[in-house]
């Protein structure tokens, strides 16, 4: 399996990038809190609904890659071929967060479910709160598709589920600090922050890819990471197929 | 939250039209999504109600999420434990049955109801169908699933259940958010009138609701308020902004005695005024109803969407009880109930109904928001293909009109005219009967030199030709317009000449001086970057029409009479639809025979159009930017349909062959809805958005 602290930090790197979309949900939710305390629970409920979402995404995705190697064994190499299908996902993701690659036509266009639950951002209710973040996991987000890809390269369940809640985690912090401070760090250190989570998430998609292509090449799943040291012992193998 | 005027077979929340069954008690809705949206939004203002019904959607999706991890942990299981003990895997999967169980319950709870009265509904109007099956669908997964818990063995489909309610209930209520949202622009139009007034009778002021005022009621305005109905100024003077009616962005100084439209804004004076039009009869109201007609009325591709989805229910019953029918019989009860259900959650007929209404809705409403109204939404389609743009001149390509000089002729004194002033005064009195540019002209001519228009009787216009009336003095017949129709010799000059006749002789003639539009330039060179030919069609001498054509890089044709114009646009119709734009009022019959006739400035009275487009704000450069929405619409069309039925194509038989399993089958449709969705609200929010930016 892929090695997690990589997921963590593509996950909190590569918020830094999302906060364009769900920042403002978090603001919305940090405006209509009263005072500091009240707020870190609220944004600590709709960050746990978010992770929630993310576990089931992770969990579906896990379960339908091991479907799809089950039902295709002999035909393709199905894990392979998802690692090689997320990795590009990631690459292409963090070129256009990095500005190499341009987005063609208007991106982010008109979501009729974004406004939608204004109202549960609004409320103070924690459960409100939880709710808001279980539909802000659905929105769509290309980061979240590569990532929900990865999971489904891990053909198990709850390698899925621990995929997304790794890389759910590390969005978390992004996302708390734009919900309470708003603007904890200046423009420049964002935009360096900014640039540092593209080429994370390229990272995270090269290892992918070479991890694919190493098991397409080889037959067997690679054990660990290629790029950090020799890790043997990680290979699982309730992993293995059948 | 009513949308326009919802006629009786208008789904209440939205405004579509309600197919099959006529108007019953209570609230009537198109679909699922309206009857949940509509609870999200009955009570306006009440944020508790619209809390509780997403947070309702909330928990049932959080529940349906839990029902699939342990629906997932069942399926796994076998891998996992492969070599388990038999009482331990019993165990497990007791508890895998009975937690799914546990997390389904509030689903059905809290989703049931909605579906429930769905098909409830439909049965009430005789119209049983997809709303009934997915209800009995979901009951049967329910069942089954219940059955095996209890008995501790076979499959559950606690999450089939869950996930088509979850998905039906989002889906319907995504569509019915953007349905709503796309005729948003109609709405806000509506929402400048009052929903109260001040009414002023012996008693004093009263505030009363706006539908109880009657004809003859006494109403005090006040500056920054909306004008509530069609009215006439009693006492009072107040600057008066007409924009919503007329487009016209200057305010109008208006006082006793003047009538005012609903819908204008009154800036800055108290006014007492006595209402001449009952509330609904006024002229924002008409104006709203014609374009909400259109919308209303939709599009021939549109009835045709609407007639074979019309088949394409009853077919969808049929395969889905053909497939229950049929699998049951091969692989048991569960798998006949999955597929038949899976077959109607696929095909729930969103996307192709949808598809071409939404559009409509939106490129309208986008229209109107811009002050253009569109009366006819075929019209709309049809420019997208137009190839041929014909222009009329005076008035449309060129803006006003001055009187640059006054020749009376040897006659004129025979005829009681002594001087320039007399004659300009009876040429006045034929004008102020006509809305011609050169008949505004004589008027602006005789009030600048302070001459009172002759008063004649039976004035009539003759389009194209010019005005007739006949004199009180002697009761000659008068005529002014143009030489062809006056018998004077036809003049070509550098000016547009009108000839003023009595009793069939020529006692003098107007010259008149015109100025292109400013806009006039690049629009003509925007729309020729579009590829379109463009044609001066007008009744004007040669000198004049070839001179504007060839400024605007136009072909010209001059000297045409009205049937002349007809019989030149059925001539031009050879190459692709041919639009003329013109002045609402004599062009008329040339507007009305062209694929689409765009008016421009038709002024307020709707009756009076004969065109399918109203530029109101009479600006040329609008017309661009409408065939660019015309375009983005007409493409997003295509593509729902496209998108329509080549998922129905594919997903239907797949379904009825049991390959596709409910709960895939409704991510599919709901990945579907939000693609026509989505794509339609587009148009509604950025259609043309670059265009006018670059205004």
């Amino acid at each position: 399996m892929m090695e997690w602290p990589l997921l963590v930090a593509s996950g909190m790197l590569g918020s830094a990038h999302c906060l364009g979309m769900c920042g403002p949900l978090a603001l919305a939710l940090g405006t209509a809190s009263r005072g500091w305390r009240t707020n870190v629970l609220r944004q600590s409920a709709y960050s746990a609904g978010r992770l929630f979402t993310y576990v089931v995404l992770g969990g579906i995705a896990g379960c339908a890659g091991a479907r799809a190697a089950r039902g295709l064994e002999g035909w393709a190499n199905v894990p392979a071929l998802l690692a090689l299908a997320a990795g590009g996902l990631l690459v292409v993701q963090g070129l256009l967060a990095a500005g190499v690659l341009r987005r063609r036509g208007v991106g982010g266009g008109a979501c009729p479910g974004g406004a939608a639950f204004r109202a549960l951002l609004a409320s103070r209710g924690l459960g409100d709160a939880f709710l808001a973040g279980l539909f802000t996991g659905l929105l769509p987000c290309g980061l979240l598709y590569g990532m929900v890809a990865l999971a489904a390269a891990t053909h198990d369940l709850p390698a899925g589920m621990l995929t997304m809640a790794a890389f759910g985690l590390g969005t978390v912090p992004a996302m708390m600090a734009a919900g309470i401070g708003g603007t904890l760090l200046g423009v420049a250190a964002r935009r360096h922050l900014h640039a540092v989570a593209a080429w994370c998430l390229v990272l995270t998609g090269c290892v992918s890819i070479v991890r694919g292509a190493g098991f397409l090449d080889l037959g067997t799943e690679p054990p660990g990471c290629p790029l950090c040291a020799p890790q043997g012992d990680a290979a699982p193998a309730a992993a293995e197929p059948g | 939250m009513l949308p326009p005027s919802a006629a009786p077979s208008d789904c209440d929340y939205c405004g579509l039209p309600v197919a099959g069954g006529t108007a019953g008690d209570g609230p009537r809705y198109c679909c699922l999504g309206c009857r949940f949206a509509a609870g999200i939004t009955a009570a306006r203002g009440d944020d508790g109600e619209a809390r509780w019904m997403m947070a309702r959607l909330g928990l049932a999706l959080f529940f349906t999420m839990n029902v699939m991890v342990f629906t997932m942990v069942l399926w796994s299981a076998p891998e996992a434990d492969p070599a388990g003990s038999a009482a331990a895997a019993r165990v497990f999967y007791d508890l895998a049955r009975h937690a799914c169980l546990l997390f389904s319950a509030p689903v059905v709870l809290l989703l049931g109801g909605p579906l429930l009265a769905e098909a409830a509904d439909e049965v009430r109007r005789g119209r049983g169908g997809v709303g009934l099956l997915l209800m009995l669908g979901v009951g049967a997964a329910l069942a089954i699933s219940v059955r095996a818990t209890w008995a501790g063995e076979g499959h559950v489909y606690f999450e089939v259940a869950c996930t088509v309610l979850v998905a039906v209930t989002l889906g319907r209520w995504l569509e019915a958010s953007g349905k709503l949202r796309t005729t948003e622009a109609l709405r806000s139009l509506r929402s400048l009138l009052p929903d109260t007034v001040r009414r002023v009778d012996g008693a004093g002021e009263t505030r009363v609701a706006l539908a109880s005022v009657a004809l003859g009621d006494m109403l005090r305005v006040l500056p920054g308020e909306h004008v509530p109905t069609d009215a006439r100024i009693v006492t009072g003077r107040a600057a008066i902004d007409e924009r919503a009616v007329t487009g016209e962005s200057e305010p109008v100084e208006k006082g006793q005695g003047d009538g005012l439209w609903s819908g204008s804004l009154d800036l800055d004076g108290e006014l007492l005024v006595e209402v001449v039009a009952p509330p609904g009869a006024g002229t924002l109201e008409r104006l709203i109803d014609a374009v909400t007609d259109a919308a209303r009325r939709g599009s021939r591709r549109q009835r045709l969407a609407g007639t074979i989805a019309a088949w394409f229910l009853p077919l969808v019953v049929v395969v889905a009880l053909g497939s229950l029918a049929f699998h049951w019989h091969r692989r048991g009860p569960a798998a006949g109930v999955l597929a038949g259900l899976a077959v109607v959650v696929v095909a729930c007929p969103c996307a192709l109904g949808l598809a071409t209404p939404l559009v409509l809705w939106a490129a309208i409403g986008r229209a109107a928001r811009r002050q253009i109204l569109i009366r006819d939404g075929d019209a709309l389609f049809r420019l997208a293909r137009a190839r041929t743009f014909c222009f009329d001149k005076t008035g449309t390509l060129t803006t006003g009109s001055r009187v640059e000089g006054v020749e009376r002729a040897a006659a004129a004194a025979r005829h009681g005219l002594a001087d320039d002033a007399a004659l300009v005064s009876l040429a006045a009195g034929l004008a102020t009967g006509s809305t011609h540019v050169h008949a505004r002209a004589v008027v602006d001519e005789a009030r600048r030199r302070g001459c009172v228009p002759v008063a004649l009787a039976e004035v009539r216009t003759f389009p194209g030709r010019g005005v007739e009336g006949r004199r009180g003095a002697d009761a000659a017949p008068v005529r002014l317009g143009s030489g062809t129709w006056t018998g004077d010799a036809p003049a070509d000059g550098p000016c547009a000449v009108s000839t003023l006749c009595v009793a069939g002789t020529v006692v003098g003639r107007l010259r008149f001086a015109e100025t292109v539009r400013p806009e006039a330039a690049a629009t003509a060179a925007a729309l020729a970057a579009r590829g379109a030919r463009l044609v001066v069609l007008s009744g004007d001498r040669r000198g004049r029409v070839d001179e504007v054509a060839a400024a605007l890089g136009m072909a010209g044709e001059a000297r045409l009479l009205p049937e002349e114009k007809l019989a030149r646009i059925e001539a031009l119709r050879g190459d692709g639809g041919v639009v003329m734009i013109g002045d609402g009022i004599n062009d008329a019959p040339a507007l009305a025979a062209a694929d689409v006739g765009v008016a421009l400035g038709c002024g307020a009275d709707v009756s009076r159009w004969s065109a399918a487009v109203c530029l109101l704000r009479d600006d040329l450069s609008d017309l661009p930017w409408l065939v660019d929405l015309a375009a983005r619409s007409e493409r997003t069309v295509r593509w729902n349909l496209l998108w329509a039925f080549a998922y129905n194509a594919a997903l239907v038989p797949l379904a009825a062959a049991g390959q596709v399993h409910p709960a895939l089958a409704a991510a599919a449709m709901l990945a579907s809805s939000v693609l026509v969705v989505a794509g339609s609200l587009r148009l509604a929010d950025d259609g043309g958005a670059a265009v006018e930016e670059a205004r």
